[in-house]
């Protein structure tokens, strides 16, 4: 029971990564581009899915109270103020998709709210991450260290990185999903950004090494796992070939798949500890009969349906979204619902979509 | 559109209003406290009187300038015209949450429900007889009366949490048991002024543009999607049909200008 709620977290935590990653990545890079046409162009790849994507935060947080709740007081505490902050950024950008389009005199405040609560948020879970990999201050299983206990050059650096991995899959995002300029931007930007990620990368582990952080143990004592970082040196490798032969719909798998290689490895780094070297797994788990309780409604039926609204949302809006002026039309066949893969190869993806 | 949010209206809000009587038989029965502050009983009464309004003042344990109703609060408290029903006074001070706020948080919600069934029903009526078209003064109250679902919510969300207190989880764990113990007050506070000041903005922006698209109406007929979904926001298409409108009415303003 414990093993199924584990799972069911690393792939809430994983999907909402994944997910949330490239819409908060279209956002940062939404603050770096000026001109309105193309904002709009980026907020319409995201528009209809983001909301969707951020329901797997509840999802992980809720997981974690129910059934791991030593776990869920222990990081709030901890992170009692980041988190607050990244709560207003997400509460921000969620109303700006809407408020921006309410006014013209004032859509800089919900652009600035947008592209600021994105990037928010993005460097507060990064941060975050970085201060569990070093390590929190805890005694006898209560965080002891403070407001300011997670803070460190470390946590700083991994927020820095995680904004450059969110805004590398919100540029591989706006090149499977756009067209024309913005898509060529996005091409433009996804090479340094791919480049700022591998440096990053580069830059943590020599400071692991160096730092002799007890994370770095494991990896030493069962080389064998060193699968996952593997997997994440082959994602790399396909991405640069699909950035040469610029194939629109590869960047975003490899990149993706690099961060499942990244949370795989810290995953295992991890085990069994839930908050690295004080609280394991079985320490943090509820008691037997709340897991159970849970499992039958929440576990069984809830999670699953989730998932399948959230598969059948991204399969209805598979296709790119197209913000030229243009009468509505089809191009290429397929029709609207049509799954032929030879339209799904060719450049139209299916179905071509304008507003008018 | 007016036509379907009256009936609509109508409708459901005697439903809600039977819901929420079910929701005070059910804190009557488990959270006694919360039901005698709800009600501003100090005393034990037999029948009990129902207070309309009043102050309650908790250093005199009495409700100034208090409006009440014999034998209502019986009635309400358990539908019977002769039941006892519980005071304040019945429980030792610390085990009483704060009276004032949900003494008065849940008047205001109640109200607001009262208000909007008047209003749902008046203005099914006239509609029913043709006549709401006329009605200009029933038709701005519509119009104005936008808030009151959400006033309602959230007084009625003051009253639920506050009159909660002094527990988190009723009966067995205190708010103050319940505190982060590593929490410092300036972070505590820092956290607070946060929240208030992230809602007042977009409360604020948000009540606006609710005002701003309630202003401008129901434009023409229902608007349908195309055939083929287009992957944007809920509200986009309310915008350019807008934006449409106006660009229409410039053309045509142009075309005019240009024919003399």
């Amino acid at each position: 029971m414990v093993m199924f709620w584990v799972a069911i977290l690393a792939i809430s935590i994983l999907l909402y990564v994944l997910l949330d990653g490239f819409d908060l990545g279209v956002g940062i890079l939404f603050g770096l581009t000026p001109d309105e046409p193309r904002r709009r162009a980026m907020l319409s790849t995201v528009a209809p899915i983001w909301d969707g994507n951020e329901t797997w935060l509840v999802v992980a947080g809720v997981v974690l109270w129910g059934a791991f709740p030593v776990v869920y007081s222990t990081l709030l505490s901890a992170f009692y103020l980041p988190l607050l902050l990244m709560l207003a950024g997400l509460i921000l950008r969620g109303v700006a998709f809407e408020f921006r389009y309410k006014t013209e005199r004032l859509r800089w405040i919900w652009d600035a709210s947008f592209a600021g609560g994105s990037l928010v948020a993005a460097f507060i879970q990064g941060a975050a991450v970085g201060a569990l990999v070093e390590g929190l201050p805890i005694s006898n299983g209560r965080y002891v260290g403070g407001t300011f206990g997670w803070f460190s050059p470390f946590a700083v650096l991994c927020g820095v990185g995680l904004c450059i991995g969110y805004s590398l899959l919100g540029a591989c995002w706006l090149v499977k999903k756009s067209e024309g300029e913005v898509r060529e931007a996005a091409y433009y930007r996804l090479h340094y950004l791919a480049i700022g990620l591998l440096a990053f990368l580069l830059i943590v582990f020599v400071y692991a090494l160096a730092a002799d952080l007890r994370v770095m143990a494991r990896w030493v004592e069962r080389p064998y796992l060193l699968v996952f970082p593997a997997i994440g040196a082959v994602a790399t490798i396909v991405l640069a070939r699909g950035l040469v032969r610029r194939e629109d719909g590869a960047p975003f798998y490899m990149v993706a798949l690099i961060f499942v290689a990244a949370f795989g490895t810290l995953v295992i780094s991890f085990w069994p500890y839930m908050i690295p070297f004080s609280i394991t797994i079985e320490e943090a788990a509820a008691p037997h009969s709340s897991l159970a309780f849970m499992f039958w409604g929440a576990g069984l039926f809830v999670f699953p349906l989730m998932l399948l609204y959230t598969a059948i949302s991204y399969s209805v809006f598979r296709a790119r979204s197209n913000h030229r002026q243009s009468p509505i039309s089809l191009k290429s066949g397929g029709g609207p619902w049509g799954r032929s893969a030879a339209a799904d190869r060719t450049g139209a993806r299916g179905l071509v979509l304008s507003r008018q | 559109m007016l036509q379907m949010g009256l009936y609509l209206a109508a409708l459901l809000m005697p439903a809600q209003l039977f819901f929420g009587h079910l929701t005070g038989d059910y804190v009557h029965d488990y959270q006694p406290v919360k039901f005698a502050a709800i009600e501003g009983r100090w005393h034990d009464e037999q029948p009990a009187a129902e207070v309309l309004f009043g102050i309650p003042d908790e250093g005199t344990e009495t409700n100034h300038f208090a409006i009440s109703v014999p034998v209502l609060g019986s009635l309400v408290g358990s539908m019977s015209f002769t039941s006892k029903e519980v005071g304040l006074a019945d429980f030792p001070p610390r085990e009483r949450p704060p009276i004032l706020i949900p003494f008065l948080t849940f008047r205001i919600m109640v109200g607001c429900g009262l208000l909007m069934l008047a209003l749902a029903w008046v203005g099914s009526y006239l509609n029913a007889k043709d006549r709401i078209e006329q009605n200009r003064l029933l038709l701005w109250t519509v119009f104005l009366s936008f808030p009151l679902p959400f006033l309602a919510t959230l007084t009625g969300w003051f009253t639920a949490e506050v009159g909660r207190q002094p527990w988190t989880v009723y009966g067995i764990l205190r708010t103050a048991d319940a505190m982060t113990p590593s929490l410092a007050v300036g972070a505590a506070a820092f956290s607070l002024i946060v929240y208030c000041l992230v809602y007042t903005f977009i409360f604020a922006f948000g009540t606006f543009y609710i005002y701003r698209l309630l202003h401008a109406g129901p434009t023409g007929r229902l608007i349908l999607p195309p055939a083929v979904a287009i992957p944007n926001r809920p509200m986009s298409v309310v915008d350019e049909h807008h934006l449409a409108l106006a660009k229409h009415h410039v053309m045509a303003t142009h075309q005019v200008a240009g024919g003399e």
